[in-house]
């Protein structure tokens, strides 16, 4: 393509633009709010996303063992755990090590447990760390046949609950963005209709001295592409921003971190870009399918 | 040159336009097809012009068959072919110039062509000093022109008209036509359907007579009705 068609091409798809003014507002309206929601829902997925498996990495199972267990009960479990491939790590901690951590934990009244020492009441344990959750539920049930073994705490069951919100956000979000992508590509479909009736008589004469299919519709494709675009800009800004702020101000103080924002921001906003674009250059095709014979 | 071999076509609606038409015209010719309404005349310049495609037999334009031509090669055919329609067509927010540039930027022509060649056109039409004027400024006579200063700026080899001194009064038709054949002249093959009689008997150029479809008279320096309609 020349550089005298190209300019002419955008400058025709300028006109187009600024000319429907009511559809080109509603079109651009309505990527701007699929942007913003898909952009909310796919932050707030990373973030779950990243919560997993940060919970995921600090899952540990204990395992107490009954009082007056000999040493090679706990050697022999120990060596057993070591060698067992959903294990991950294996810690013991003796009844003195539990009464340490104990006294550790309650710090300036630890004078609680003064002479404890001599009738120390906790029991000795393993701290299990699986390498998988989904682990969890065999390696506790194999802990509890155990002779030796008096109670087992498998980490309570958070990350599969975690598992299914995240699941549900994502499959009521993909069914809502999809039906406004949708919706917005109708819309410029129908801006790209309107345009394409405006100048009905130009591309009549076009067809008729012989300019080619491509050359009629550039201008129509670089429309749909602007309406995309600018639909996009102004809640990828309000993305950036909030998400900029919200980790500022929540960022380290929640029980988990956040993504940080140098992380996902970049990718995200390139994308939404991607997505609007195709949403507008889809959308207009499909709007000169009908309107535009070849 | 232009051949139709056996042409017939058949709109959807089951109307037979045209029944058979074989014809030939040769490179710089002036042809002029008459016949009464509804007699096929449109839809014989549209096969020129490659806006419809024969239903049977074939139709050749500058030596190509474009009963076979796939669509998307039929615009740089359209390249060799100009056209003028009876109501000007011309784009009324676009001046005399505009317009005529339209039909070269449309195929891409080289920037620097442009002006020349448009100014070119205008002079040949004899309104390159109206070149700024909106059509609604012009007369109906001077929006033909123009029109035609369109249809020829590529410098087809074809120049097709379908009636085009239909919204005309008679002495701006004689403009028109008069434009027409001195086109010809140039070596341009111009096929012209009317039923202004005349024009045409005054001419006295070919004339293919259609009737129904069919071609009923086909007369080299011929008139409108045939000889025999003129006698008492
Ligand atoms: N697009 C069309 N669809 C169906 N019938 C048509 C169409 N165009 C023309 N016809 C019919 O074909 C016949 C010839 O029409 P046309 O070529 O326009 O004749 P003319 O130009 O001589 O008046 C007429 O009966 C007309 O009604
Ligand atoms: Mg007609």
């Amino acid at each position: 393509m020349s550089a005298h068609s190209f300019r002419r091409h955008w400058r025709e798809a300028l006109q187009g633009f600024w000319r429907n003014g009511a559809m080109t507002v509603a079109a651009a309206s309505a990527v701007a709010v699929t942007v913003l929601i898909l952009g909310f829902l796919l932050a707030l997925v990373a973030n779950t996303n990243h919560l997993t498996t940060e919970v995921r990495g600090q899952v540990t199972m204990v395992a107490y063992f009954k009082d007056g267990v000999t040493t090679q009960q706990i050697s022999a479990l120990e060596q057993q755990l070591r060698s067992d491939s959903k294990v991950q790590e294996v810690r013991y901690i003796s009844k003195a090590q539990a009464l340490q951590q104990m006294k550790e934990q309650l710090g300036a009244n630890s004078s609680l447990l003064a002479g404890m020492e001599n009738r120390n009441p906790l029991p000795a344990s393993l701290q299990i760390k699986p390498k998988q959750t989904e682990e969890v539920a065999a390696l506790s049930q194999m802990l509890q046949e155990n002779p030796a073994i008096e109670k087992v705490n498998d980490g309570g069951q958070v990350v599969p609950q975690i598992t299914r919100v995240t699941n549900i956000v994502r499959g009521v979000g993909a069914a809502l963005v999809i039906a406004l992508a949708l919706t917005s590509a109708f819309l410029i479909a129908n801006t790209i209709r309107l345009t394409i009736y405006a100048r009905r008589h130009e591309i009549e004469i076009m067809r008729l001295v012989g300019a080619t299919n491509g050359f009629i519709r550039w201008p129509f494709i670089i429309q749909g592409f602007l309406l995309g675009l600018c639909g996009a800009i102004l809640p990828i800004v309000v993305l950036n921003v909030g998400y900029q702020y919200a980790a500022q101000r929540w960022g380290s103080s929640l029980i988990f971190s956040m993504v940080s924002p140098d992380a996902l921001l970049g990718p995200l906003t390139i994308v939404l870009l991607l997505i609007s674009i195709a949403v507008g250059v889809g959308g207009s095709l499909t709007g000169m399918r009908r309107s535009l014979r070849v | 040159m232009i051949e139709f071999a056996d042409v017939t076509v058949r709109y959807q609606t089951g109307v037979k336009a045209l029944k058979d038409i074989s014809l030939r015209i040769n490179l710089g010719e002036f042809v002029y097809v008459v016949g009464p309404s509804g007699a096929g005349k449109t839809t014989l310049i549209k096969l020129i012009y490659l806006e419809e495609r024969p239903s049977s037999g074939r139709v050749f334009v500058n030596n190509v068959d474009v009963s076979q031509v796939p669509s998307r090669r039929i615009p740089y055919l359209r390249r060799n072919i100009g056209v003028v329609f009876q109501d000007f067509r011309l784009l009324p927010r676009l001046t005399a110039f505009e317009n005529v540039r339209f039909a070269m930027e449309a195929v891409e022509a080289p920037p620097k062509l442009i002006h020349r060649r448009v100014m070119e056109a205008l002079d040949q039409v004899g309104l390159a000093h109206r070149a700024d004027a909106f059509p609604e400024q012009l007369s109906g006579g001077e929006q033909q022109r123009v029109a035609l200063a369109r249809a020829i700026v590529n410098r087809p080899k074809i120049l097709v008209a379908d009636e085009p001194t239909g919204n005309l009064d008679p002495e701006t038709s004689w403009e028109i036509v008069k434009l027409l054949e001195t086109i010809s002249v140039d070596g341009t093959t111009v096929v012209m359907a009317t039923h202004d009689r005349e024009i045409v008997n005054a001419r006295k150029k070919r004339v293919i007579e259609l009737d129904g479809g069919r071609i009923v008279r086909d007369q080299q320096r011929g008139m409108y009705a045939g000889v025999s309609a003129l006698l008492p």
